[in-house]
């Protein structure tokens, strides 16, 4: 191995056997080996990279990428099915916060216990102490128990140790990711004095920021095996990509052709019509688990891009396909269906209903179906939103005067039908133009005019 | 193995004064606890078998009944913790075994100390209560200490196959929990089998800890030193359970580290 590589992996894969069940493990065990009954699942395969001294490479994926899998057979907790991997000198991992530290020592001790377990001598760790300390700026609690600690003081404990453990590979798992922004920047700033004292760095993380400024190699992951390696900017630009495909990768076993996005036949008691997908797309989100009511039940939802594509991920500024159909059982009113779509901090994005589009109305009747489509242009910030659905009826006789009605007692005059909440899900990731980079929660109309004025022209 | 420990012993001492200081932390009596548990046991069984339901003690009432059952129970009790503990060894330090690169050996070497040690608390008990009842104390006793390692190295061994099969199959756990309770009274603990016909003698000496606490016995009540064939057997079943137990631990080690 060339001396200026710290960590070599080579054609490294994992299998995790997957047995449904304890049972079908005994059954497999009782014909030695002979028929199988697990699924193997693959959460690595053939991985090659290579580390150098000082270097700092970045591993970023989706959820369930295998990034941390990756890092726990380097470290040695885990073993590879096959490949190989090798190490030159002393590698640290924080994988885990506070990894191995006892809830009932004090920070102090539990330093001096970490650094023994890991092989550094006593005078060592008590030269470091001090430095740890300071970084660490626990004050009082670096003598107290770490029962006492919150959960930030243990990722300052965790983190200021490991900063001042001389080694030449620091394996870090996301744990930047917590605590607080000024001990963020300050842990950022240790980072980069250590690659300048030529030890090299592996971060596993989602933050793209992070990877752009500080990652000169970065890996992106995908299922296991490794879609992209090289420079950052490119593999951010991968790392996205994967994730606007997402909806399409999940059904890489069905082609969605062009036919598949037909306008529907006319629908009944229906002036109009409007396009509509096929069962096909449908099929791809199960309903039948979806609560339902006495009055009604959900038959059909797909979210869909505007070329009728099944997604999840969208670009911020990209318009959004809701298509929902019911079916009624009872006689119940004129339908009013509704779409919410809340942030995760449960902040109502938008709560728009056919009634505030002026859809035409009918009574609806057993066994009749209602199909309702909506768009919304996502205009919002990055983040994932939860959609909830709902369904309600108006009164024909109070339907007749709802111009007149004020919203109180329109709102009063609503009978409920149906409610889902959390029907789904849908994920906004950064528009790739700078221009249209809106951080605030929702891009609201208006505009903006700004001059600049020379001395002379006054 | 031994290599593991070795490398390991520092550890594995922190950890064991730990476990010892914080198994009764937050408890009123803490510490005491580690003599009145032992003590209740023994009193109910001395109650139970001497006044309630006349047991084939061999004529033993009272006193002479207690030491005979002290010498058998507590055997049997550390080693009924050892297999009680020791098996679920990686699934109670599995924190520490997913994290670091501990090997997962040392816990359940650790679970053997303390049993150990409660043995240590133990025959504070066994030579408290035969200066009570006039039981001489002779020289065959220092035996002791080496009775107690084998039958704790029995349980270690059979613990080690038991604890990794127990992360994979959870319902291990619950059939252990049964298992001892009968295993309990398929061995001469509180009763003696030398009224016993030839043929029930000969089926209740095929139970592994039969002649580790039968040696107990000899040693304390009967002044007598094992026979040869009595550490065979020993010998026989303790080699046997290491290699079954480290053969499971090579098989399954890695789908274990897995599983965690």
């Amino acid at each position: 191995m060339n001396d200026d590589v710290v960590l070599k992996v080579e054609n490294l894969s994992k299998c995790f056997k997957i047995y449904p069940n304890p049972k079908l493990r005994i059954k497999e065990w009782m014909t030695f080996g002979k028929r199988s009954y697990h699924n193997d699942f693959w959460a690595l395969k053939n991985i090659s990279f290579e580390v150098h001294r000082g270097g700092f490479l970045g591993i970023i994926g989706p959820n369930g990428a295998g990034k941390s899998t990756l890092l726990k057979v380097v470290t040695g907790t885990l073993v590879p099915t096959s490949g190989s991997y090798e190490s030159k000198g002393v590698v640290l991992s924080l994988l885990e916060l506070s990894s191995g530290m006892d809830d009932e020592l004090t920070g102090r001790e539990n330093i001096l216990r970490s650094a023994e377990l890991l092989g550094f001598p006593d005078g060592y760790i008590n030269e470091q102490l001090s430095q740890i300390e300071g970084f660490a700026e626990l004050d009082d609690f670096f003598d107290r128990k770490l029962k006492l600690y919150s959960s930030g003081m243990r990722i300052r404990l965790a983190f200021s140790m490991f900063a001042f453990l001389k080694c030449d590979l620091l394996i870090l798992d996301e744990v930047l990711a917590v605590g607080d922004i000024f001990f963020r920047q300050k842990c950022y700033k240790r980072l980069e004095e250590l690659m300048e004292q030529n030890t090299a760095i592996v971060l596993v993380t989602h933050g793209t920021g992070i990877v752009r400024q500080y990652c000169d190699d970065v890996i992106v992951l995908s299922k296991g095996t490794i879609l992209y390696h090289g420079k950052a900017d490119n593999a951010i630009s991968r790392y996205f990509q994967i994730k606007r495909d997402q909806g399409i990768t999940l059904t890489a076993s069905d082609t969605f052709v062009e036919e598949d996005y037909v306008l529907a036949e006319e629908l009944e008691n229906n002036g109009e019509d409007f396009s509509w997908p096929s069962e096909k797309i449908f099929a791809l989100t199960p309903v039948s688990k979806f609560p339902h009511s006495d009055f009604a039940e959900l038959t059909h939802l797909a979210v869909c891009d505007e070329n009728g594509k099944p997604r999840q991920t969208f670009m911020q500024g990209e318009t959004v396909y809701f298509f929902i159909s019911y079916r009624i059982r009872e006689k119940v009113g004129i339908p009013v269906a509704g779409i919410h779509l809340t942030s995760v901090t449960n902040l109502v994005i938008s709560s728009k209903s056919s009634i505030e589009y002026h859809d035409p109305l009918h009574i609806m009747r057993p066994g009749d179906r209602v199909r309702y489509k909506q768009t919304i242009k996502l205009e919002i910030a990055p983040g994932n939103y939860i959609f909830n659905l709902t369904l309600h009826a108006i009164r024909p006789s109070d339907y007749s005067r709802i111009d007149s009605m004020t919203t109180v007692e329109y709102k009063e005059n609503l009978v409920p039908i149906l409610g889902i909440k959390s029907a789904g899900e849908i994920e906004i990731i950064d528009s790739t133009q700078s221009r249209d980079i809106n951080a605030a929660l929702c891009n609201l109309e208006g505009e903006s005019n700004l001059q600049i004025f020379s001395d002379e022209l006054i | 193995m031994i290599k593991e420990i070795y490398i390991y012993r520092k550890y594995l001492s922190g950890a064991f004064w730990a476990d010892l200081r914080y198994r009764y932390a937050g408890t009123a009596l803490g510490f005491f606890w580690f003599f009145l548990v032992p003590l209740f046991e023994t009193a109910i069984y001395a109650v139970v078998f001497t006044n309630i339901i006349p047991a084939r003690t061999g004529g033993k009432t009272g006193l002479a009944y207690t030491v005979f059952l002290v010498s058998g129970l507590f055997p049997w009790l550390t080693f009924s913790q050892m297999i009680s503990r020791g098996s679920n060894a990686i699934n109670s330090n599995s924190i520490y075994i997913r994290r670091s690169l501990i090997p997962i050996n040392v816990f359940i070497f650790k679970d053997a100390l303390i049993s150990l040690f409660t043995f240590l608390i133990y025959l504070v008990f066994i030579v408290v209560i035969s200066i009570i009842a006039n039981n001489p104390i002779r020289i065959t006793a220092i035996l002791i200490p080496f009775l107690a390692i084998m039958i704790t190295l029995l349980g270690y061994g059979i613990s080690i196959s038991l604890a990794y099969l127990r992360v994979m199959f959870p319902d291990i756990g619950e059939i252990i929990m049964v298992a001892l309770q009968l295993w309990r009274w398929t061995l001469p603990i509180m009763y003696s089998d030398d009224t016993f016909p030839g043929w029930l003698q000969k089926i209740l000496r095929l139970n592994p800890p039969y002649y580790f606490i039968r040696s107990f016995r000899d040693v304390l009540l009967n002044d007598v030193f094992p026979s040869w064939q009595a550490w065979a057997v020993m010998f026989f079943w303790l080699i046997l359970f290491f290699m079954i137990g480290s053969f499971v631990a090579r098989k399954l080690h890695d789908e274990v580290k897995d599983l965690l």
